[in-house]
């Protein structure tokens, strides 16, 4: 795995650098034969039963094609004009779910919404997050609810809807509603606009009603904090594109907080390096530090880490507002102890950073302490953010959480007679408080008194209500969004609703009485609203039908001067705020009077923040993964197999354990002998937990980390009773926990899902007689093949300082490898690929943060099937795309790199040659094409592959055949053991990509770079009588990434981005030795890493 | 009585001749092509009813009062003699194009004397015998062409059986000529006192193991090679021609109408679907078209309850209207009853349990689409993009779906198996020239660069599907 010029080491787990007996020895086998992969499990077929089906599919077969089936054409009666069979249309929405959103274009096929796409003209730059990717296939989910109707437990003790009309329960709601003395409506932060205008009517009419927004991750304390220091209780508007230093703490920007996509988006804007910048790289790129506890997405693409105790962020954030007071002249610098040694050195190499910046850095923080806050805030000041960096116009609106009026909602509970909870599941989600606010809506519904649950699917939360009305999907409905200031985007529905569902904005106009016009009644109060709003507050348009026609066209309205965003549109939204802040928009003239007084307030947080951390040996470190949320996404099993991209782990939370080094080759965990996938036992707070564990390199030593958002109840078929859930044990809305004792093993959990040790490559071991050899090639080796080589190139890196040198080097050994290629026995067939087109990707290694958007993009777009936590475990998946982990430098604090890893489509395949019926072939533009029904399976490809990007359909994941005995239970060896399979449903099928083939069982698949995509832009070409022009084929994981991290196109387009980027300085093939002439170019990773950080 | 039968011989003789060059200056074959191309847009065809202009059964004789010039200048151009009050006939005229609501009818002055006299001639011959007397002949005519065409075809075939008759006769007189020569030379044999063996029976020959041992190698190569054919065949329905729920006539439609493929299957050129036209396509013309030539109403019915349209309505007679969506089935039977009795009153072949049997046969279609068969069915790994063949590469719709014009009920023309497509790649040359993408000036392409020099120096003629890579497993299978 090394590069021998390069001293760093680069490594992808613990048993590779350990160099694990039982890991080597899986590793030589291309198929590991797992402990459970025992086929008589499997399923109760015996022989007898297999011939009986052999018997009985001949039969069946003969007697098919005896009859061919009569198929039925059934056209449009009136056929929409914008709609023609075949061709996809675009609309242009914006996916909501909680608080969350993101504007995005909506692929439909024959009125199916079936891929999810970002749009280029919002504030994301048209890239997209692994949830939005995957919201597609909620629309599809087989467990959301179908109607309106009374929550009732069936024999099983499973909660279920007893239909009543929407008519009946209208009457029956508004018959409770207008006796009831007090009203809550609980929902996470509302950001729309028209449904707060919805829910104003609904409170002017009941006047007793209190709206309460919560978080289940929340920012309150920021927005208080910016509350009270600028009378602006809003997230400001974080310009990650200007910051040249970056320091977070505890904060997973380019992950999970606030605006991830956003924010991910212009981070990269200045980590990719032209070659131009190389020789400049130290200035041209921006240092970024993380502060944390555990490893974060965002803490594993920064340059440094600082590993602190959550308990210890209080003393940290103290110091560096102290050393950075001191460097600019504000005060005295102070130090302290942590228990990590080289903190107060990295805080202050990182005080020193952020002053050598000024006016260009950028502190951000994630912690939910005022005091904190407030001290973050004056260190911006003192670094003069304020108006570079962070900006109050366009500032973010998508969080109005107040965690003070959920204690006072949870203690009010008891007393309520109507409880109205949006798309919220607070009975599971709301920290510490989630058991006290499940018994009191039980107590209540028993008590005969409303409790209404909004969402559209079976929660922890409905289960205990008395009625349920069931909202829209996102994709069905109309709706609004005002994610920032001054900018609007609208949700239009892109096909009709699939249930008797029924939107929150009509139900609230319903209830609150409101004038109902037309069959949309709350998309003509939406379109009068903008009307009345939007369209004098704007001037691009200037009629009515214009203004309509065109936002609805972009699906969009960014007003060219963000401030004029009309008052009595905010005054809904603001009215709607419980905290009832006064929402001055801040103006530059008096920031500078605010700021002052504002450094003062935040010397004075600052300086009574604890200076010491906890005594505690453990504490617990909670944090949201980019799949799972809150446990809102439970239900999705895209985002439930789509690996965690710090621990690649699937279908379940653990907990990360830290590992001790002892300076030379001797790894262990604080716990004994553990390995992944074991489990302990722990008390949190009082209540005893049992987990798997996973070592987690880059883990402060006395911290453990879980995930939230795991172990939901009542969530679905696929998501109830996955993993292990902690809200309960929260110590109110913070997200560390010091009262943690001793993880004890108790036992191994055999389904351990964690997808690292799958497919790798590159792996090297010693053999008998001590020489070092690859150990996938052990077998070659010992023949002395030229595939034997242990120095393969896999993963290039090197730091700006160091760059130009780094860049040498790698055309030196380039230049090697291309001699030793030049010499080989296959002959280069370039003549051939240079005629026509020749399709090459690029990946920046430097831009990937790792999001994982472009895998689940991959799933949607090729239909490819989920397996399970049960196949999982034994190496199954299918992902086509796969984002390989590696780790590199100080084993304490390591470097991450994010490597995604497709099928190469080398010209000079090693699969291709052992194909025994020539299924797997090669194109004339360069792709390495798989035929499917020509495939018998025989896997030798997949043996052959240096990549390992191969997959075996080992089971009929699809419903692909006419036996049963075939589908596979998703929810084998799960505590939910209700039968599930996957894609067997024909809703669910709603969602294939009707231009790709549903593999069956039996057969080899990998990736086509898209080759449906590839077939249509050159068709689209050919219909204009046009040559095809760079950037009309755009890949699904490419036009998914949020960083621009990928690209794609002919290479033999001198002038294509493509070939500009294989042509870069920090371009490499992976394995180029081997001379299998890929067609993917790496880019090298580069971190601006200062070698006297912690000095 | 001679000079008078001579006469009588010479007057009748001239008549004949005159009336014989009226008939030549008046052509009903010329009068139809000139009303199905200038007229049947907006006149009935059967001459009987009121459309967008009125019924043109018997306007002769309603001209009859005017000069005939002025018929025929009205003909020509219309809005002309409107103009003119001087004209005998212009208050007539007035009135006529008042009850039209002022619709102008498109003038036709090139229009000679006696293509108008073939015109009238032809509405005469229509109006009065009901059936147009030259395309009746033409059906016959096209009947006796069918028949010859099979005839052809039969004799071929004929031929063939001939042959191979010729071939079994030959080759039994070869076994006989073979045993007669043999049983002479053994006679010969016998009479010389040579000792010859007992001749063996046709059976023993047939029953000698290296006979038998062939027979069965035969058979198993016989019976495996008809196997994996007719394996190969399976799932493949040529000449699959199914019942489809409305007898739509592609012959009349396409082949008589001459309408074109792609008005009504639109998605053919830009998409990868043909599209099976959605029923608000048939009634671009069926609001006016209510009588078909073969069916009559039955069928037309069926569209109209589809698509919930309003054959009866006082406001615009021509064109109708459509039901609302309240107007339940039953409310809608008993409207389309009213019709079929109006439309039918004429033929009296229709009876009222005629009629009962067209509406119980439409009432499952009342309001729901047309649940067609399909014909062409591709393996669902099979990717075929109509748009590629029909705009890119200017394929004709019959090379793969066959004299479809000429089918009363569509069959599958083509196997549409692989072997089919990939004969078809390897021979069809792609519009080389003609497609931008495949110009040399703008390409990034060196091949397309060097097909075209070559194509210049006469090396090459064309080049085919094959050549720019049409084979390739991915280019149909993803």
């Amino acid at each position: 795995m090394n590069n021998q010029d390069n001293t760093t080491k680069v490594w992808v787990s613990l048993e590779d650098l350990t160099q694990d007996a039982n890991h080597v020895s899986a590793s030589e086998l291309e198929f590991p034969a797992h402990e459970n992969h025992d086929e008589s499990n499997h399923s109760d077929a015996s022989r007898r039963d297999f011939l009986k089906y052999v018997g009985f599919g001949v039969g069946a077969a003969t007697l098919a094609s005896c009859e061919i089936p009569v198929k039925k054409a059934i056209p449009f009666l009136v056929k929409p004009e914008e709609i023609v069979p075949g061709i996809a249309t675009y609309y242009a929405s914006t996916f909501v779910k909680g608080s969350e959103c993101l504007p995005i274009l909506v692929k439909t096929r024959e009125g199916r919404p079936i891929k999810i796409e970002g749009h280029p003209m919002a504030y994301a730059k048209g890239g997209t997050s692994a949830r939005a990717q995957a919201s597609v296939l909620e629309l599809y989910d087989t467990d959301r609810l179908k109607s309106a109707g009374k929550v009732e437990m069936n024999k099983s003790g499973k909660p279920q809807v007893k239909e009543i009309s929407w008519e009946e329960i209208d009457k029956e709601i508004i018959s409770k509603l207008s006796v009831a003395k007090s009203i809550k409506i609980v929902s996470h932060s509302v950001i729309s606009p028209s449904l707060l205008g919805a829910i104003e009517l609904f409170k002017s009419k009941y006047s007793n009603t209190e709206h309460v927004q919560y978080e289940p991750f929340s920012n309150s304390c920021l927005l208080d904090a910016n509350a009270q220091m600028f009378g602006n209780r809003v997230v400001p508007n974080y310009r990650f594109d200007i910051a040249k230093c970056i320091v977070a703490i505890e904060c997973d920007f380019l992950g999970t907080w606030i605006s991830p996509v956003e924010y991910a988006a212009d981070y990269s804007k200045n980590r990719i390096l032209s070659d131009e910048q190389i020789a400049q790289a130290t200035k041209e790129m921006s240092v970024h530090v993380q502060m944390e506890a555990g490893m974060s997405l965002t803490g594993s693409n920064a340059d440094h880490r600082i590993l602190l105790k959550p308990s210890e962020y209080s003393s940290a954030v103290q110091m560096l507002f102290n050393e950075v007071a001191a460097l600019t002249g504000n005060g005295t610098a102070s130090s302290a102890q942590f228990s990590w040694k080289k903190a107060t050195a990295a805080i202050k190499s990182a005080a020193k950073k952020l002053v050598e910046n000024k006016g260009k850095s950028l502190v951000v923080c994630g912690i939910n302490d005022l005091n904190i806050q407030k001290a973050v805030n004056g260190i911006n000041i003192m670094l003069e953010s304020y108006g570079s960096t962070i900006l109050w116009t366009e500032y973010c609106k998508q969080r109005k959480e107040n965690d003070e009026s959920v204690s006072k909602l949870v203690a009010e509970l008891g007393s309520a007679d109507v409880v109205i909870i949006m798309d919220a599941n607070p009975a599971f989600d709301m920290p510490a408080k989630a058991k006290a606010f499940s018994d009191a809506i039980k107590n209540l519904t028993k008590l005969g008194k409303l409790t209404l649950s909004l969402s559209s699917q079976m929660t922890d939360t409905a289960a205990l209500c008395s009625h349920v009305a069931p909202d829209h999907n996102f994709l069905e409905s109309w709706g609004d969004v005002n994610p920032k200031q001054g900018h609007f985007y609208l949700i239009q529905p892109t096909i009709k609703p699939l249930f008797k569902t029924r939107s929150i904005g009509q139900s609230f106009l319903t209830w609150a009485g409101a004038e109902l016009m037309g069959d949309q009644p709350y998309y003509e109060f939406l379109k009068s609203n903008w009307k009345k709003n939007l369209l004098t507050a704007q001037d691009k348009y200037i009629t009515v039908q214009a203004f309509w026609e065109n936002v609805l066209h972009d699906g969009m309205l960014i007003l060219s001067d963000a401030s004029s965003e009309p008052k009595n549109f905010i005054t809904l939204a603001v009215a709607a705020d419980t905290n009832k802040t006064q929402n001055s928009t801040a103006n530059t003239s008096n920031t500078d009077n605010k700021s002052a007084n504002a450094l003062d307030q935040s010397k004075l947080a600052a300086s009574s923040l604890s200076s010491s951390g906890s005594n505690s040996k453990w504490e617990i470190s909670l944090y949201e993964t980019v799949n799972m949320g809150s446990g809102q996404y439970a239900n999705n099993p895209w985002l439930q197999e789509m690996p965690d991209p710090v621990r690649r782990t699937t279908w379940d939370n653990f907990l990360s354990i830290p590992i001790e080094w002892d300076g030379d080759n001797n790894y262990k965990t604080p716990f004994g002998n553990l390995v992944d996938g074991d489990l302990v036992e722990l008390t949190i707070n009082d209540t005893k937990y049992t987990l798997p564990v996973i070592r987690q390199f880059g883990q402060h030593k006395n911290v453990l980390s879980v995930a939230l958002g795991y172990g939901r109840d009542i969530a679905g078929k696929a998501g109830s009773k996955v993993g292990v859930n902690l809200f309960n044990s929260c110590d109110g809305f913070t997200y560390h926990i010091t009262k943690v004792s001793e993880p004890k093993k108790v036992g191994h959990d055999d389904m351990f899902a964690s997808v690292q040790m799958h497919h790798t490559y590159g792996l090297k071991n010693k053999n008998k007689e001590g020489k070092e050899i690859n150990v996938d090639e052990q077998v070659l080796g010992h023949r002395g093949f030229q595939g034997s080589l242990t120095n393969r190139s896999v993963f290039f890196q090197s730091t700006a300082s160091d760059l130009q040198k780094g860049v040498e080097d790698l055309k030196e050994k380039r230049k090697e490898y291309q001699y030793l290629n030049s010499k080989g026995l296959y002959p280069s067939r370039e003549e051939v690929y240079t005629m026509g087109h020749w399709w090459a990707m690029s990946i920046d290694l430097n831009a990937c943060v790792g999001c994982g958007a472009c895998t689940v993009a991959c799933m949607a777009e090729n239909n490819v099937p989920v397996v399970g936590k049960f196949e999982v475990s034994k190496s199954h998946e299918l992902t086509w795309l796969r984002i390989d982990r590696y780790f590199y430098g100080d084993e304490e604090t390591p470097n991450t790199a994010y490597m995604p890893m497709m099928c190469q489509h080398c010209d000079n395949a090693p699969c291709e040659n052992v194909c025994p019926v020539a299924a797997t072939n090669h194109s004339s533009e360069g792709l390495n094409q798989m035929t499917y029904n020509r495939c018998i399976g025989t896997r030798y490809c997949a043996n052959n592959c240096p990549f390992k990007v191969r997959r075996f359909n080992w089971l009929d994941y699809t419903s692909a055949d006419i036996f049963p005995v075939n589908e596979v239970d998703m929810n084998r060896g799960m505590e939910n053991d209700e039968y599930y399979t996957y894609m067997t449903d024909n809703l669910t099928r709603m969602v294939l990509n009707p231009d790709v083939t549903v593999r069956s069982r039996g057969v080899i698949e990998k990736c086509s770079f898209c080759v449906q995509r590839l077939q249509e832009a050159k068709l689209t070409a050919k219909v204009e009588g046009r040559r095809l022009r760079d950037g009309d084929v755009k890949v699904a994981c490419q036009s998914a990434c949020p960083t621009g991290a990928i690209v794609f196109g002919d290479r033999n387009d001198k002038e294509s981005k493509v070939s500009k980027w294989m042509n870069s300085h920090r371009g490499y093939l992976a394995l180029e030795e081997v001379n299998v002439r890929s067609s993917v170019t790496y880019l090298m990773k580069v971190v601006n890493k200062d070698s006297k950080f912690t000095a | 009585m001679t000079f008078t039968l001579s006469l009588r011989t010479l007057l009748a003789s001239i008549f004949t001749i005159f009336t014989l060059q009226l008939a030549h200056s008046q052509d009903p074959k010329l009068g139809e092509a000139l009303f199905k191309d200038n007229c049947a847009s907006c006149h009935s065809r059967d001459m009987k009813k009121d459309m967008t202009g009125p019924a043109l059964a018997g306007v002769e004789e309603r001209w009859a009062k005017f000069p005939k010039e002025e018929l025929y200048s009205w003909i020509r151009n219309s809005s002309g003699v409107l103009a003119n009050s001087s004209l005998k006939s212009n208050s007539y005229v007035k009135g006529l194009y008042a009850s039209y609501n002022n619709a102008v009818m498109t003038p036709f002055p090139s229009l000679k004397d006696e293509e108008i006299a073939s015109l009238l001639l032809y509405i005469k011959n229509v109006a009065e015998s009901g059936c147009a007397a030259p395309p009746c002949q033409d059906a016959t005519a096209a009947a006796g062409a069918g028949s010859t065409t099979t005839e052809t075809k039969k004799d071929e075939s004929d031929n063939s059986t001939l042959i191979w008759v010729l071939i079994g006769l030959l080759a039994i007189a070869t076994v006989l000529l073979g045993r007669y020569i043999n049983s002479l030379k053994r006679m010969a044999q016998h009479k010389d006192g040579v000792h010859v063996e007992d001749e063996k029976s046709i059976l023993q020959i047939i029953l000698n193991p290296t006979v038998v041992k062939i027979l069965i190698f035969a058979v198993v190569l016989f019976g495996g090679y008809t196997t994996v054919n007719n394996a190969i065949g399976l799932g493949r329905q040529q000449n699959y021609q199914p019942e489809q729920p409305i007898k739509f006539s592609h012959a009349l439609h396409a082949g008589k109408h001459a309408i074109d493929c792609q008005y009504c299957h639109d998605g053919a050129r830009r998409s990868k679907h043909s599209v099976i036209p959605a029923t608000n396509t048939c009634m671009n013309c069926h609001t006016a078209v209510q009588n078909g030539p073969e069916h009559g109403t039955a069928e037309i019915l069926k569209i109209y309850a589809s698509s919930g349209f309003n054959p009866i309505s006082n406001k615009t007679p021509q064109y109708g209207q459509y039901f609302k969506e309240a107007v339940n089935a039953d409310e809608r039977l008993e409207v389309y009853r009213k019709w079929l009795k109006e439309a039918n009153k004429d033929n009296k072949n229709v009876t009222e349990a005629e009629i009962n049997a067209q509406l119980n046969a439409a009432k499952p279609m009342i309001g729901k689409p047309i649940n067609w068969v399909k014909i062409h069915n591709l393996p669902d790994h099979a990717y075929f993009n109509h748009a590629q063949h029909v705009t890119v590469g200017k394929v004709a719709c019959q090379d793969c779906h066959g004299k479809v014009e000429e089918m009363a009920i569509v069959k599958q023309h083509a196997p549409l198996s692989m072997g089919w497509c990939v004969n078809c790649h390897r021979q069809t040359k792609v519009k080389f020239d003609e497609n931008g993408y495949y110009n040399a000036k703008t390409a990034t392409h060196k091949m397309y660069e060097q097909y075209h020099n070559e194509i210049k120096s006469g090396k090459r003629a064309g080049v085919t599907v094959e050549e720019i890579g049409g084979l390739e497993c991915q280019k149909c299978h993803y």
